[in-house]
């Protein structure tokens, strides 16, 4: 089941009515259905992975009991590592396997050496990058002593089956969300009417920006060699604004759905593309990603307390798992590769102003503004092109071979317009404007701009596309 | 707690009453402006003139290929008849199969072209958002909405806002710049950069036909028969040469003693790269030259000679 479905829509107010009307009265019941309906959920996509996430939750579960019964720091170390070395081989095998065994079989190649190995006809689980990285969090903070087992079986099991979360994030962290599922929920008015703005602006970005750019987008990308610079050009531009609506959109309707059953989840997105550099930006983006690099890889390699070339070479390696973890290509990896290398020239460059800040002048603002958003979305054709090849074609493109623009009206219009409003929606959020629709202090207000979102949503958005891009990491 | 309960019942329940007032708006609204649209051109020009004014002697129904090929004023010019060229931009036969539908039950045309592809028969369910408008109101769009979007459907259209979903933006369009030039014809202007990619040669057997598009083409059939029409089915030129392409299609037509052309693989134009706007499409010069081509099929079909065996001869 996808969150934009019409499934969905029937799905969650189902779950919604039960949850606060017949299991309101203890934790049991509410960690109980969330179990039932995020494994109802998560098997309407495919039934037979859902027995992966349970192995995955229980393996997780029972070594965080063993490790923390456990006194011996040798024991501790050896369960740890078991547990994570099952969880990183799940993980190898399904998204990884292929990748390595085409990358050795090309290598030979090269030396003009055929092997003969043949590659698996599998399927990747939907959101197995993100449920294995919850889980190996889990595992590594009891290790650090960061938190307590739990032993609370249901709660657990909630935890890492919250459904909102399951397919595309934010990725949970034991330490932040493990202790709402402790203990009783109870239902707050105003962050449940919070939750349903959260999952209505989240819609908006997802039909009505992300989809409409993704018509163009798809359109160009399907077929480069027939397309110019300029058009080649736009579409690049398009497609950093899809990326964004697409997963910060799914993002708000999770953390919409969260928080309309008592749940918090992080926020994942802080109007990236704000952002004066590509360090401030992954201050912006996937925040529930970074700072899982930051904390489990980063710091553990020494973080920023290591000689400076140590530092450079850590953050490559960050950037490069984090550019793999995306998908097993090497487009990914280039992906990372780019990122990395601007984030070492910026330390290098800006040194401690990168947390100092920079200068409030506006000129200087909008221009290293811009120079971000030009370099994130170079990164972004590697991430979106079909392999290394295109990818330098369309670059190549976009410098040497201008000409007319390929035109879609519809696009440009509908999402030229929803795009206005999602600029100015995401300005008043940065500078903190005074006037607002959807927080206005008067109800009528409230209401009308929830009014308006949803027959903005209804009359303008590309309704049952159906698949969200990060669903494919 | 139950204060919490009902805070939020009040609140839901006063957005759902506005909502409902303003769809009910949108509602009759877009009814209103369907009928009265200026335009026969676009999506949402077409849908509604099939639905309202179109009478023609020769319709013509099909995808981009049909819009774009089929010069509508060459035909009528050089025949004396009416022609409406009602193809449009990504649609297959499920979209066609309606449209026409809707013309028969207030003109009686003498001729049918269906540009068809095999490709199509594969499963092409595309069907234009504005046929959405008219659910209500033709039961053949409905029963073909519900058998392509699945059960869901006939919810879903309960609520307007949802079935004006995308035609509001064309509302716009075809009211500020209507282009109603009566014919349907939508030249394609000339790109002088084509890549031709390759294609792998695929031929459809019957068990890559889909049921649901099959069944629409038997519709068609059966109309063509039950309105005293000729139908005629054609390809029209590709630089994407697929030489088992039009199997299938030859062997039904040949069943159903249907005239059939298939144009997709004729030199002339495979070696006059000019003619087409992309690999798919023919430009508005290429256009012309295919159905003054096409007019002598056309005219072989008129006399009673049934499809031709041979094609015939075209300056080189």
């Amino acid at each position: 089941m996808v969150v934009d479905s019409f499934e969905y829509l029937v799905f969650l107010p189902i779950v919604f009515a039960i949850y606060w009307f017949f299991c309101s009265k203890n934790k049991n019941r509410q960690n109980g259905l969330l179990v039932i309906a995020s494994y109802f959920f998560y098997a309407w996509w495919d039934w037979k992975f859902a027995a992966l996430l349970f192995l995955i939750t229980l393996l997780s579960f029972l070594s965080g009991i063993l490790v923390s019964k456990s006194s011996a720091p040798q024991r501790r170390r050896l369960i740890t590592l078991f547990t994570i070395v099952l969880h990183l081989g799940v993980l190898i095998y399904f998204k990884y396997f292929n990748f390595f065994v085409q990358s050795f079989v090309d290598a030979f190649r090269f030396f003009d050496k055929d092997l003969s190995i043949s590659t698996l006809q599998i399927i990747i689980p939907i959101g197995i990058s993100f449920f294995t990285f919850t889980a190996l969090s889990y595992t590594i903070d009891i290790y650090k002593k960061k938190i307590e087992a739990s032993k609370d079986f249901l709660a657990y099991f909630a935890y890492m089956s919250f459904f909102p979360s399951l397919f595309c994030g934010p990725i949970s962290r034991a330490t932040l969300q493990l202790p709402q599922y402790h203990d009783k929920r109870v239902f707050n008015h105003t962050i449940a009417f919070s939750g349903i703005q959260l999952i209505l602006w989240g819609f908006f970005m997802k039909l009505c920006v992300a989809d409409q750019f993704g018509l163009y987008v798809d359109v160009v990308y399907k077929n480069i060699q027939q397309h110019n610079g300029t058009t080649l050009s736009l579409a690049a531009i398009l497609y950093s604004v899809q990326i964004y609506s697409d997963f910060g959109g799914y993002s708000l309707i999770a953390i919409g759905t969260g928080k309309l059953l008592g749940i918090n989840l992080i926020n994942n997105f802080e109007r990236p593309y704000f952002a004066r550099t590509i360090t401030d930006f992954w201050r912006r983006w996937h925040i529930s990603l970074t700072t899982w690099f930051r904390d489990y890889v980063y710091i553990p390699l020494g973080g920023n307390r290591v000689r400076e070339a140590r530092m450079m070479l850590n953050i490559m390696i960050v950037f490069l798992l984090s550019g793999i973890w995306h998908g097993a290509a090497y487009t990914f990896l280039l992906w990372g590769a780019l990122h990395g290398f601007v984030m070492i020239l910026e330390k290098t460059l800006y040194g401690d102003k990168l947390k100092s800040g920079f200068s409030k002048n506006t000129i200087l603002y909008v221009t290293q503004c811009v120079l971000t958003f030009i370099i994130i979305t170079v990164a972004w054709i590697l991430f979106r092109a079909n392999n290394i090849s295109d990818a330098f074609q369309i670059i190549g493109k976009i410098f040497t071979n201008s000409g007319t623009l390929y035109t879609d009206l519809s696009v440009f219009s509908i999402g030229g317009l929803s795009l206005a409003i999602l600029i100015m929606k995401d300005l008043s959020d940065e500078f903190k404007f005074k006037f607002k629709l959807m927080n206005s202090k008067y109800p009528i207000i409230r209401y009308l701009s929830v009014v308006f979102l949803l027959s903005y949503i209804l009359l303008f958005g590309v309704l049952g596309s159906g698949q969200f891009i990060y669903f494919q990491f | 707690m139950n204060k919490e309960y009902f805070k939020f019942g009040k609140t839901l329940f006063i957005i759902v009453a506005i909502f409902v007032v303003v769809d009910i708006l949108i509602g009759y609204t877009g009814d209103w402006l369907r009928n009265d649209l200026p335009a026969t051109i676009s999506q949402i020009g077409k849908a509604s003139a099939s639905e309202t004014k179109i009478k023609a002697d020769i319709i013509i129904i099909g995808s981009s290929r049909a819009a774009h090929h089929y010069n509508s004023e060459i035909i009528q010019k050089e025949l004396g008849m009416s022609v409406y060229n009602a193809g449009s931009d990504g649609m297959g036969l499920m979209y066609g199969s309606c449209i026409l539908n809707s013309t028969l039950r207030r003109c009686r045309p003498k001729i049918v072209i269906l540009e068809l592809s095999d490709a199509i028969l594969e499963g092409d369910y595309k069907i234009s958002d504005p046929l959405k408008m008219y659910y209500y109101d033709d039961e053949y769009i409905k029963n073909t909405l519900n058998a392509v979007s699945g059960k869901t459907m006939t919810f879903k259209m309960r609520v307007n806002t949802y079935r004006f979903n995308k035609l509001l933006a064309q509302f716009g369009v075809a009211f500020l710049s209507p282009l109603d030039d009566k014919s349907g014809f939508e030249p394609l202007s000339p790109n002088n950069n084509i890549l031709i990619p390759e294609v792998k040669p695929h031929s459809v057997s019957l068990s890559d036909v889909d049921t649901l598009v099959l069944s629409r083409l038997y519709d068609v059939i059966k109309w063509s028969r039950d309105y005293g029409f000729r139908l005629i089915i054609v390809d029209s030129p590709t630089l994407l040469i697929n030489h088992d392409n039009y199997s299938f299609i030859k062997g039904l037509c040949r069943k159903e003693q249907i005239a059939c052309f298939d144009n997709s693989n004729i030199d002339y134009f495979l070696k006059n790269t000019r003619y087409f706007r992309d690999p798919t499409h023919l430009n508005s010069i290429g256009a012309d030259e295919y159905t003054r081509f096409f007019l002598k099929q056309l005219r072989t079909v008129m006399n009673g000679l049934g499809p031709n065996s041979t094609l015939p001869d075209i300056k080189q």
